[in-house]
C-alpha cells in the first residue's frame, strides 16, 4: 500500500483533473464566452491532468525500488478514525443542540481519545471539561460580544 | 515641520497613550487566540471610538491594528496555528524551532524582526507616502494580473520537496477559490445546488482546518509515538536569542520589509499574501533552501519582517487617496469617516496635525508592542508546558469559535472541519498545503483581473504586454518558471 | 480636548468595566428572565427586548453600510437598553446575510441593517425574494449624495459635454462599475435614459472605483459625495450631476441630473427589517428606538459629517410603502438588467 502511495496521489488528483474538465466544458457552452467563468478552471484542469500523469509515472517507478521500512511505533488509525467522524458529527449539530452541549461531549471524547490508557482519570478530564467550556463560552460571549448557537438550551443561557 | 511637532504633542499624553497600550494589548490578545482575526478586533472596538476625539479613537485603532498583526506569532510559533492569513509562513519555520527547544529565541527573533519591519515601513510611510501612492494608482487590471501570475510562480519555490507536488498542491488552491459566485458575471459554478456554498469558501475556516484540525488528526494517529521529553528552556534571557543568531540576516529582513510594503502599498492585491511571497522569495535567495522549514531564523525573519511592513504599507493608499486595501483598514477608513474626516489626497494639507499624529501613534504602538510582547513571552511560552493531549482538544473548541465568528455561519465550522480532514490526508500524500494557500488567495485577484483587463480592452490581450509595469512582472514570471523548470531537471539528471 | 479625551478613556474603561460586570451577573439574571419566558407563551410579550439583538448586517465589516449599523446600533441601544451588537454575514451580494434573516426565528432578536441594494437580486432575477418577504422595522437614513464623477482629464466637464461626447464616440467611453450591483444599474439606466453607448466595466468596489478614476484608469463611475469629497476640492474629480430629485443642502453646488434634463434618481435609503412574522409588539418598539435615534442631535451630526447622509425616520407602514415604489423605480430597468447579465 504504502510503495504505492505517490501513484494513489496521481490517480486520485486525475479523477480530480478530469471531473474539473468535464463540469468546466458545460458551463463555457452555456456562457457562450471564451474567457469566461470556465476559463481558468480548464486552464488549471489541463495542468493537473498533465501534472498527475507525471506524477503517476514518477510513482510507479519509485513503487520498484521501495523498501519496507519497520515503523518506530503502531499508527492510532482507530482514534483518528473516530475523531474525523465526531468533527462532522460536532458541526452538524452545533446549530440545531447548540454550542454548550456539543462542546461539552465533542471536548471529553476528544480528551479521552487523546490520553493514554493508563493515565486517563475521568473525573479530572470531565471537570477539565466543563471549565473549559464554560470559560470559552463565557470569554466570546461576554467579552468579544459573539452570539454562538444557543439550540436547545435557548431560553435558559 | 511645524504639523509633525504638533502631531506628536497631541498624541503624547496620558490619555492617549493610555489607548495605544490598551490597543496594542487588546491587539495582541486577538491576534494570538487562533481563530479571533484583528479585523474582528478593530469591529469591536470600532463603535466605542464615535464619542472620542479623532486623534484619540484613531490611535486606539492602530494599536489595534498593529498589535494584532504581530500577535499572531505568538500562536504561529507556540501552536503551529496562524491566527491570521498573513502569519501563515511564521509557522513553517517558528514552530520547528519551538519544537527543537529554541520556543524562546523563535519568539524572541519573531517580535524583533516585527518591530524593525514595522518601524520601517512606518518611516517610508512618512516620508514618502504621497508619492508612491500615486505611484500605485498606475496600477490597473494589467497590472493586477500580472503581478498575480508573478507571484504565482512563488509555489514552486513554496513547494518543499518535489515541484510537481507543490504545484499539484498549488491547482487544488485554484479549484476551492473556483466555488462559488465567479467573478464580474457572477455564474455560479461547482457549488453542487448547495446555498450555503454559493458565497464561496473563506479563508479562515480553511487556515484553521489545515493547521489546528489537521494537526490533532495527525497528534491522534501518533498517539503511541515517543515523545522526547521536551527541552525547553523556559528561562528567557533578553530576547532569547544573541547576536550570533541572526548573523547575516540583514538581506532577509530588507528584502522582506520592503516586499511587505510594496504588497501593502497596492490597495488592490491584499496584505496577507505578503509573508508568503517574502518567505519565498528569501528561500529562492537562499545558499541553503533545504533547511527552511525545518526551524532556521531566516524564514521566521521574513515572514514577521513582511507582515508588520505590510502595516505601515497599507496606511499609504489610505491615508494618501482614502483607499483601504483590506478588511482591517476598510474599518480604520470608517473611523476617519465618522468623525467626518474623509482620507483623501487633501488630508495632507487640510489634517496635517492628526496625519502625523497617526504616524506618532503608529511608532508609538509599535514600541508598545515590542515591550508587551518583550515581556510577555515569558507567561506565552508556558503554554508549552501544558501536554499535548490537553492542550489540543481545547485548542479545537476554540477554532469553533472562530470559524464560527469569522462570518457568523455554522457553515463554516463544516467546511473547516472538512478542510481539517482534507490537510490530514494530504500531509499523508506527501502533498504541501503552502502553495494551497497562496494559490486560494491569490486566484480571485488573478482572474477579476484577466476578465476585468478584458473587459477594458474588449477582448485584445495586447495591453496586458505593452503596459510596461504588467510586461515586466509577466516576462519575470516567464523568466521563474523557465528557471526553476531547468533547475528541476537538472535535479533529476543528477540524481 | 484634553478633558473630551479623558472622557472617551473612562468612557472605553466603563465599557470594559460593563462587559466583565454583564458578563458576572449575566448568568444570574439570564436565568431568572429564561425562567420567566419558559413559564409558557402567555407572559407578557410587552417585556421586548429582554435580551441582546442581533443587527445582521450583509456585507463585509468596514465601509458605509457597516459603519451606519454601527452608528444606529450605538444610540438604539441606549434606547433599548440592551446590546445591539452588529453581526456581518457578508457574501453572494448581501444574500447570504439575508437569507440569514428572513429563515432565522421571527422573535424580534435578530434583524437585518441594508439598505436599496436588498431589491437588486429580484430585479437581477437571481432570487425570487425581495423586502416583501421581510418586516420592515423602519427607515432611518437616506442617502442623496450619489454622483456622476469624471476625472479632470476626461474632455468633458458637464453631463451635457459628456452625453455629446459619449454619441461622437459611441462604445468608448468606459463606465466604471460592478457587476450585478447598484451601479451597473446606474450605468444602465444612463445609457438608456441619455441615449448613449458606453463601454461599461467591471471595476469593483467603490475604492477600487476612486482608485481607477484617480489613476485615469476609467472615464466616469458614480460614487457616493463624501467618499470624493476631497478629490471634487482638488479638482482632480469633476461631478456631472447628481442623482437625486433635489440638490442636497449639505453640497448645494452640484446639479442634480433631474435639472440637466436627465431622468434620473439613484438615492440610497438604509433600513431595518425582521423577518416576516415578527409579533407587532417587537417590530414598534424597535421602530421606536430608531426614532428616537434618529431625531437625537448628535445621531443626525454625526451622519451629516461622516457620510453627508439625511437622518430621515419612517414607520413600519410609511417604510413598507416607500420600499414598494423605490422597487418600481426600479423594475422598469429590470429587463436591461437580466439582458447585460446572460
Amino acid at each position: 500500500m504504502k510503495q504505492y502511495s505517490d501513484l494513489i496521489t496521481g490517480a486520485v488528483s486525475l479523477l480530480i483533473g478530469i471531473a474539473l474538465l468535464a463540469m468546466s466544458i458545460p458551463i463555457g457552452i452555456q456562457e457562450n464566452n471564451l474567457i469566461g467563468a470556465a476559463f481558468l478552471p480548464e486552464i488549471v484542469s489541463v495542468i493537473i491532468i498533465a501534472l498527475s500523469l507525471k506524477l503517476m509515472y514518477d510513482g510507479f517507478r519509485a513503487a520498484q525500488d521501495y523498501e519496507e521500512t519497520v515503523p518506530e511505533f503502531v499508527k492510532n488509525y482507530k482514534g483518528t478514525a473516530v475523531m474525523i467522524v465526531a468533527c462532522i458529527l460536532y458541526a452538524e449539530l452545533l446549530k440545531p443542540v447548540g454550542f454548550l452541549i456539543t462542546s461539552i461531549v465533542f471536548l471529553f471524547l476528544t480528551f479521552c481519545l487523546m490520553t493514554k490508557k493508563e493515565e486517563t482519570n475521568y473525573l479530572k478530564l470531565g471537570a477539565l471539561t466543563i471549565v473549559s467550556v464554560f470559560l470559552i463560552y463565557f470569554i466570546f460571549t461576554k467579552f468579544f460580544g459573539i452570539r454562538l448557537p444557543a439550540g436547545i438550551l435557548k431560553g435558559i443561557i | 515641520m511645524g504639523d509633525i511637532l504638533t502631531g506628536f504633542v497631541s498624541i503624547l499624553n496620558l490619555p492617549i497613550l493610555a489607548l495605544i497600550f490598551l490597543g496594542v494589548f487588546m491587539g495582541i490578545i486577538v491576534g494570538a487566540i487562533p481563530g479571533l482575526s484583528v479585523t474582528m478586533g478593530v469591529a469591536l472596538f470600532l463603535p466605542i471610538t464615535f464619542g472620542m476625539e479623532p486623534i484619540a479613537g484613531l490611535a486606539l485603532l492602530c494599536g489595534l491594528y498593529i498589535g494584532g498583526t504581530s500577535g499572531g506569532l505568538i500562536s504561529a510559533i507556540l501552536l503551529k496555528m496562524p491566527g491570521t492569513a498573513s502569519s501563515v509562513a511564521t509557522t513553517f519555520d517558528g514552530h520547528p524551532m519551538a519544537m527543537k527547544g529554541e520556543a524562546g529565541k523563535a519568539l524572541g527573533v519573531g517580535i524583533v524582526a516585527s518591530f524593525f519591519g514595522g518601524l520601517i515601513s512606518y518611516v517610508i510611510l512618512m516620508f514618502l507616502a504621497p508619492f508612491i501612492a500615486r505611484f500605485a494608482l498606475k496600477f490597473g487590471p494589467y497590472e493586477y494580473f500580472s503581478i498575480a501570475l508573478f507571484s504565482m510562480t512563488m509555489i514552486v519555490s513554496l513547494a518543499s520537496g518535489s515541484i510537481v507536488k507543490g504545484v499539484l498542491s498549488g491547482m487544488l488552491g485554484f479549484i476551492i477559490a473556483f466555488v462559488g459566485i465567479a467573478p464580474i458575471t457572477s455564474f455560479r459554478r461547482f457549488t453542487f445546488g448547495i446555498a450555503d456554498l454559493s458565497a464561496g469558501f473563506s479563508i479562515l475556516p480553511i487556515l484553521i482546518g489545515f493547521f489546528a484540525i489537521a494537526d490533532i488528526l495527525e497528534a491522534l494517529e501518533n498517539k503511541y509515538k515517543k515523545q522526547d521529553l521536551s527541552t525547553q528552556d523556559f528561562k528567557i534571557r533578553g530576547f532569547g536569542f544573541t547576536r550570533d543568531d541572526i548573523k547575516g540576516q540583514g538581506f532577509n529582513f530588507f528584502a522582506s520589509t520592503l516586499i511587505g510594503t510594496g504588497v501593502g502599498i497596492l490597495p488592490g492585491l491584499g496584505g496577507s499574501i505578503c509573508n508568503l511571497l517574502a518567505y519565498s522569495v528569501c528561500r529562492g535567495h537562499s545558499k541553503y533552501p533545504e533547511k527552511y522549514g525545518t526551524g532556521i531564523v531566516d524564514g521566521l525573519i521574513a515572514s514577521e519582517a513582511s507582515n508588520n511592513a505590510c502595516t505601515g504599507g497599507a496606511m499609504v493608499p489610505l491615508l494618501t487617496l482614502g483607499l483601504p486595501g483590506d478588511n482591517t483598514t476598510a474599518l480604520i477608513l470608517a473611523g476617519f469617516m465618522i468623525h467626518g474626516i474623509t482620507p483623501g489626497p487633501l488630508l495632507f494639507r487640510t489634517q496635517g496635525p492628526l496625519v502625523y499624529g497617526i504616524f506618532a501613534a503608529l511608532l508609538i504602538a509599535n514600541v508598545m508592542m515590542l515591550l508587551i510582547e518583550f515581556l510577555g513571552m515569558r507567561v506565552f511560552i508556558r503554554i508549552l508546558q501544558v501536554p499535548k493531549n490537553i492542550l489540543l482538544p481545547i485548542i479545537t473548541v476554540f477554532c469553533v469559535v472562530g470559524a464560527y465568528a469569522n462570518n457568523n455561519r455554522v457553515f463554516d465550522v463544516l467546511v473547516m472541519m472538512l478542510f481539517g480532514i482534507l490537510g490530514w490526508v494530504m500531509k499523508k500524500a506527501k502533498l504541501p498545503v503552502a502553495p494551497t494557500i497562496l494559490a486560494f488567495i491569490l486566484c480571485p485577484t488573478l482572474e477579476t483581473n484577466l476578465r476585468r483587463g478584458l473587459m477594458k480592452s474588449q477582448g485584445s490581450f495586447l495591453p496586458f504586454l505593452t503596459s510596461p509595469i504588467s510586461c515586466v512582472f509577466i516576462i519575470l514570471a516567464v523568466v521563474m518558471l523557465v528557471y526553476n523548470i531547468r533547475k528541476e531537471i537538472l535535479n533529476a539528471k543528477k540524481a | 480636548m484634553k478633558n473630551k479625551t479623558l472622557k472617551a478613556i473612562l468612557g472605553t474603561t466603563m465599557a470594559a468595566l460593563l462587559l466583565a460586570g454583564c458578563s458576572g451577573g449575566s448568568p444570574s439574571g439570564g436565568s431568572s428572565s429564561g425562567g420567566s419566558s419558559s413559564g409558557g407563551s402567555t407572559a407578557p410579550e410587552s417585556s421586548y427586548p429582554e435580551s441582546d439583538i442581533q443587527m445582521i448586517v450583509p456585507v463585509g465589516a468596514g465601509g458605509d453600510t457597516d459603519a451606519n449599523a454601527r452608528l444606529l446600533a450605538s444610540y438604539a441601544e441606549k434606547e433599548l437598553g440592551v446590546a445591539i451588537p452588529v453581526v456581518n454575514v457578508k457574501g453572494s451580494s448581501g444574500t447570504v446575510g439575508m437569507e440569514q434573516v428572513r429563515t432565522g426565528e421571527a422573535d424580534g432578536y435578530q434583524a437585518l441593517f441594508f439598505h436599496t441594494e436588498a431589491m437588486l437580486p429580484k430585479i437581477a432575477g437571481i432570487y425570487d425574494y425581495s423586502l416583501d418577504d421581510f418586516r420592515l422595522a423602519g427607515v432611518c437614513l437616506q442617502a442623496n449624495t450619489t454622483l456622476l464623477i469624471t476625472h479632470n482629464d476626461s474632455g468633458f466637464t458637464t453631463l451635457q459635454e459628456f452625453i455629446d461626447a459619449a454619441k461622437a464616440n459611441p462604445g468608448n467611453i468606459e463606465y466604471g462599475m460592478a457587476v450585478g450591483g447598484y451601479p451597473q444599474l446606474v450605468g444602465l439606466a444612463l445609457e438608456k435614459e441619455a441615449g448613449i453607448d458606453l463601454n461599461l466595466v467591471d471595476i469593483g468596489g467603490n475604492a477600487d472605483k476612486i482608485a481607477a478614476l484617480a489613476g485615469h484608469n476609467t472615464d466616469i463611475i458614480n460614487v457616493e459625495y463624501a467618499l470624493v469629497k476631497d478629490y471634487i476640492s482638488t479638482g482632480e474629480f469633476i461631478p456631472l450631476a447628481l442623482l437625486s430629485a433635489e440638490r442636497n443642502p449639505l453640497f448645494n453646488d452640484i446639479p442634480t441630473a433631474k435639472e440637466q434634463g436627465l431622468n434620473m434618481e439613484f438615492g440610497k435609503f438604509f433600513f431595518v427589517a425582521f423577518p416576516k412574522d415578527t409579533p407587532d409588539d417587537a417590530v414598534n418598539t424597535f421602530s421606536a428606538a430608531m426614532k428616537a435615534s434618529v431625531e437625537n442631535p448628535e445621531f443626525v451630526k454625526a451622519a451629516q459629517d461622516s457620510y453627508a447622509l439625511t437622518p430621515v425616520y419612517m414607520d413600519p407602514e410609511e417604510a413598507t410603502k416607500y420600499a414598494k415604489q423605490v422597487e418600481e423605480s426600479l423594475l422598469k430597468y429590470a429587463d436591461l438588467f437580466t439582458a447585460a447579465n446572460n
